[in-house]
């Protein structure tokens, strides 16, 4: 559940800092969303992964969408891949990589911080 | 993440390119939307601007004033074309390896060293020094800058052109030294087919009198652009005598390894301009037509636009980064334009004193040499250095180059380098009224030296070649000359010594890149000309009566191969059809009932042009390169050769010239033409089973190429035509605005189109929307309203540019 919330906090924070700020602003927000709000880092990978992922896919087809697929056709051809829906399929991939990356860095920065405790978890 | 922001190995950056909030994805436009704000508060402005633009994206500008005009003018050629104007422009300025890298064995590299060694730059200064010295034109350009450079404040960073982000690289600002540029660069493309060197290289080996009967370049069969008029041609300057070609003695030791020079301007690239009076027409009121031929590409060399200003209302193409309008008409005239094609280009041997090169031999002694230090800067890579010496007649350019006679320097003296104010022509056509006004426009035109064809709304019709001209020597420029023994050109043929046409008796006037005058005319003309699309058009106008707007639309797009008609009876002529297997025999009775059209369909025009590629390669394979690279077109000359063209090769065939290079080299047979003809045809039959299709069109394939060579934002057609032919579409160049302008009434009305789109953007729906319409010989109805409220009403979209 907790997982679940964590996603929905990333999107929204994500999608509002994406509209006004620098593109890889969306790292920070998964960065600190885990940090504060997550325990571990599977969970941190999962929202991370998927908040970004629906959050890039999405807006790459909307925009593809009013475009009527105009440019990312041509971008197909030119990038590597030469697929128009694996263009958006890995869009949405890179951005989840990203914001699996960001949170599960969260969620290490914050298990530095409670060195102690965490050391009991794991020996 | 640093390594996502980073472009890596010539790669994009991925999450920079990817991501869809700045990425490419948003730049693929809304064709509904116009991506410009409504209304933009500017402080440089006297008055208000308003822009209409139309279904096209065609901008309508309306200005309360002229400055407030060319600030407009700017703003919106670089809303629409930015990345193309600073490329063209950094090109020139000899900056690609900055922006790209070394490339493949430092292609870009060389590539900026030959642009900085032509002397673009160098003309650019010269031409800025003008401008910067007159007020006027230092307002005119100013203007146009600040509109240019208005925009790149305003634009954010995530909407810039998409080859910004692909090449990873920001605009810098604008200039008019910028302008400039871009106008030598257009020089550079129109004046740059010269072969002093390879013509000498061919007379030190095989000797003057071989060259002169190979390489003749006239008939009595050409039709010059000028007739000779009745009372004569005048001239000022008596013609020296014919200049002794070079005292250096004929080498046929050897076989000098022999250099290569510079890529020249490509032979397709030319132009077809026409003007009939009302005598000739329907409506009684001059008709008028023009379609220059360039390199077809994305973005399109030009960008159509309607200037609106109290006391000046045109419309027509302008070149993205230049102000006012190039091709186009105003309510009184219209104008257009063809390349003369006039050899501007000298060159000359430079003989060094010593290493340091500091001085040069200049008669019996020494002249001292200027010394331009050039750093290029490189992508990923250390920055390069080279010196460029000057002389009296211009930059040296090619240094220690291997020719005929041995190593030789070679200074470039180049009428592009001289200071014209090209833009006050435009200036000034863009507000004419009169054949007076456009007389006095065209006096400040120097170079590229293009055919002016005029017409009014009070009747009149004229054509001029207007240009500045050196007094040549006979044969000056056809060959290199001494450096030694030559001053700078300082004699220049007066303006009214320069050929013209008005109101001609027969009614019509017309150029397409051929022959300006025959014998007659007084002075020396050396050039590139054009042979056969010229005769087509003569052909057809001669015949015209009660013309109307679609027989031009029709001229234009004719696709009559009258080298074929001259060409192809007399290469049957040579083979026997009876010896000929069946799948020969129908090839030649195919070619033998062909009507000459190039059309889409044609599939006699494809076996024409592989039998005549055949027959010109073999025939000078000495010359030719065995392996073309692209296999399409066969020009492409061994280092430092050129063989004759192939209208000289036709009439040498039709002469039956006996000369020593239809044997073969490397046979131990020795051919005869007939021997070659019949080889060249079974090969044209062997070959048909290799190809996709014989359909002309297909086979051609004509390729809009973008302008950094990005396959994905390029396109492929099939289309009818071919360079040589009226409808100019070859494999890489083509009409690149087609116009036609029809005076009826005694108001213009514009017809036109082009290959491409207004928008420079590949994302957007006016990249390409043009294209098919131009393949398809369609036109679109220019409006020029002069009454705002027109477009008020009207389904335009709006911007206002408001002062602040």
């Amino acid at each position: 559940m907790k997982t679940i919330f964590a996603l929905i906090f990333m999107l929204i924070l994500g999608t509002i800092v994406s509209l006004f700020l620098p593109w890889w602003t969306i790292a920070i927000v998964c960065f600190g969303v885990a940090m504060y709000y997550l325990d571990n880092s599977s969970e941190a990978a999962l929202a991370g992964f998927f908040s970004v992922f629906i959050l890039w896919g999405f807006v790459a087809l909307i925009k593809s969408y009013q475009n009527d697929f105009i440019l990312l056709t041509r971008m197909a051809e030119l990038l590597p891949l030469h697929n128009e829906p694996l263009i958006i399929i890995s869009t949405a991939f890179l951005g989840g990589i990203i914001g699996m990356l960001s949170s599960m860095s969260g969620v290490f920065l914050q298990s530095v911080n409670k060195k102690p405790r965490k050391e009991k978890y794991y020996t | 993440m640093i390594a996502l922001n980073l472009r890596i190995d010539g790669n994009p950056a991925f999450g920079k390119l990817l991501n869809p909030f700045s990425g490419f994805y948003n730049l693929g436009e809304d064709s509904k939307d116009l991506h410009l704000p409504s209304q933009l508060l500017i402080e440089e402005l006297e008055g208000d601007v308003d822009i209409y633009f139309d279904e096209r994206r065609i901008p309508h500008i309306f200005a309360q004033n002229e400055q407030d005009l060319y600030f407009a003018q700017g703003y919106v050629v670089a809303s629409l074309r930015l990345w193309q104007m600073e490329f063209q422009v950094l090109a020139a300025e000899g900056r690609i390896a900055e922006l790209i890298g070394p490339g493949e064995n430092d292609k870009f590299v060389k590539f900026d060293k030959k642009q900085r060694r032509l002397g673009l730059k160098l003309g650019a200064q010269n031409k800025l020094l003008v401008i910067e010295a007159d007020p006027f034109s230092k307002n005119l350009m100013n203007q146009f800058t600040a509109g240019v450079n208005a925009y790149m404040n305003s634009v954010k960073k995530k909407d810039l052109p998409i080859e910004y982000q692909l090449m990873g690289y920001a605009p810098e600002p604008w200039s008019s030294y910028k302008t400039a540029l871009l106008l030598m660069n257009m020089s550079n493309v129109l004046t740059s087919t010269e072969y002093d060197i390879e013509n000498s290289n061919f007379a030190i080996k095989y000797g003057e009198s071989l060259f002169d009967s190979l390489f003749n370049d006239y008939s009595d069969q050409l039709e010059p652009i000028f007739p000779t008029p009745n009372n004569g041609w005048k001239a000022s300057f008596e013609k020296d005598t014919a200049l002794e070609i070079m005292d250096l003695p004929v080498n046929t030791a050897n076989l000098q390894d022999l250099g290569a020079l510079y890529e020249k301007s490509d032979v397709q690239i030319g132009s077809n301009n026409w003007a009939v009076s009302g005598e000739k027409t329907a409506s009684g009121y001059p008709l008028l037509a023009n379609d220059p031929h360039l390199k077809l590409s994305f973005p399109s060399v030009w960008l159509e636009m309607h200037l609106n200003a109290p006391n000046l209302n045109t419309y027509g193409v302008v070149f993205p980064g230049a102000p006012g309008i190039i091709i186009g008409f105003n309510d009184h005239i219209g104008w257009g334009v063809t390349n003369a094609g006039r050899d501007v280009k000298d060159w000359y041997s430079i003989e060094y004193k010593d290493d340091s090169k500091d001085f040069y031999k200049w008669q019996d002694s020494w002249r001292a040499t200027t010394k331009i230090y050039e750093e290029f800067a490189v992508k990923g890579g250390n920055p390069v250095y080279d010196t460029i010496i000057m002389t009296h007649l211009g930059p040296v350019v090619y240094e220690d180059f291997p020719t005929q006679d041995g190593p030789k320097n070679f200074a470039l003296q180049w009428m592009a380098h001289q200071d014209g104010q090209e833009y006050m022509t435009f200036y000034l056509l863009n507000r004419a009224k009169n054949f007076e006004d456009y007389l006095e426009a065209l006096q400040y035109y120097e170079c590229p030296a293009q055919n002016f064809v005029f017409a009014c709304v009070d009747g009149d019709i004229a054509l001029r070649q207007q240009g500045k001209f050196p007094v040549l020597d006979d044969n000056q420029g056809v060959f290199f000359m001494d450096g030694s023994q030559k001053e700078a050109w300082s004699e220049f043929i007066p303006y009214d010594e320069i050929p013209m046409m008005h109101n001609p008796d027969r009614e019509y006037v017309y150029s397409a890149n051929q022959h300006v005058a025959d014998s007659t005319y007084p002075y020396f003309t050396n050039g590139v000309f054009e042979y056969y699309r010229n005769r087509v058009i003569n052909r057809e106008l001669k015949e015209m009566r009660q013309v109307t707007k679609d027989d031009f639309k029709a001229l234009q797009f004719n696709e009559y191969n009258l080298m074929a008609e001259e060409s192809l009876p007399l290469l049957l002529s040579y083979l026997d059809r009876d010896s000929l297997d069946e799948k020969g025999k129908e090839i030649f009775d195919a070619l033998s009932e062909w009507d000459y059209v190039n059309d889409l369909d044609s599939k006699e025009a494809t076996y024409y042009q592989l039998f005549n590629d055949g027959y010109y390669t073999s025939l000078w394979d000495e010359f030719v390169e065995t392996e073309v690279p692209g296999g399409w077109d066969p020009y492409k000359w061994k280092d430092g050769w050129k063989a004759p063209n192939e209208y000289q090769t036709y009439r040498l065939l039709a002469d039956s010239v006996e000369h020593r290079f239809i044997d073969m080299e490397g046979t131990n047979a020795i051919e005869t033409s007939g021997e070659i003809i019949e080889r060249a045809f079974d090969n044209v039959v062997n070959q048909l089973d290799d190809l996709e299709s014989t359909d002309w069109g297909k086979y051609k394939n004509t390729l809009i190429e973008h302008l950094g060579m990005i396959p994905a934002f390029s396109t492929n057609l099939d289309i009818g035509g071919n360079y040589k032919i009226v409808n100019a579409s070859g494999k890489f160049h083509g009409p690149s605005w087609r116009m036609i302008l029809d005076f009826d009434g005694g108001k213009i009305k514009g017809y036109g189109v082009y290959p491409g789109g207004q928008s420079g953007n590949p994302g957007s729906k006016y990249y390409d929307n043009m294209v098919k319409e131009w393949a398809n010989g369609e036109y679109h109805d220019l409006i020029n309203s002069n009454d705002q409220s027109f477009y008020q009403q009207g389904n335009f979209k709006t911007v206002r540019l408001k002062k602040q």
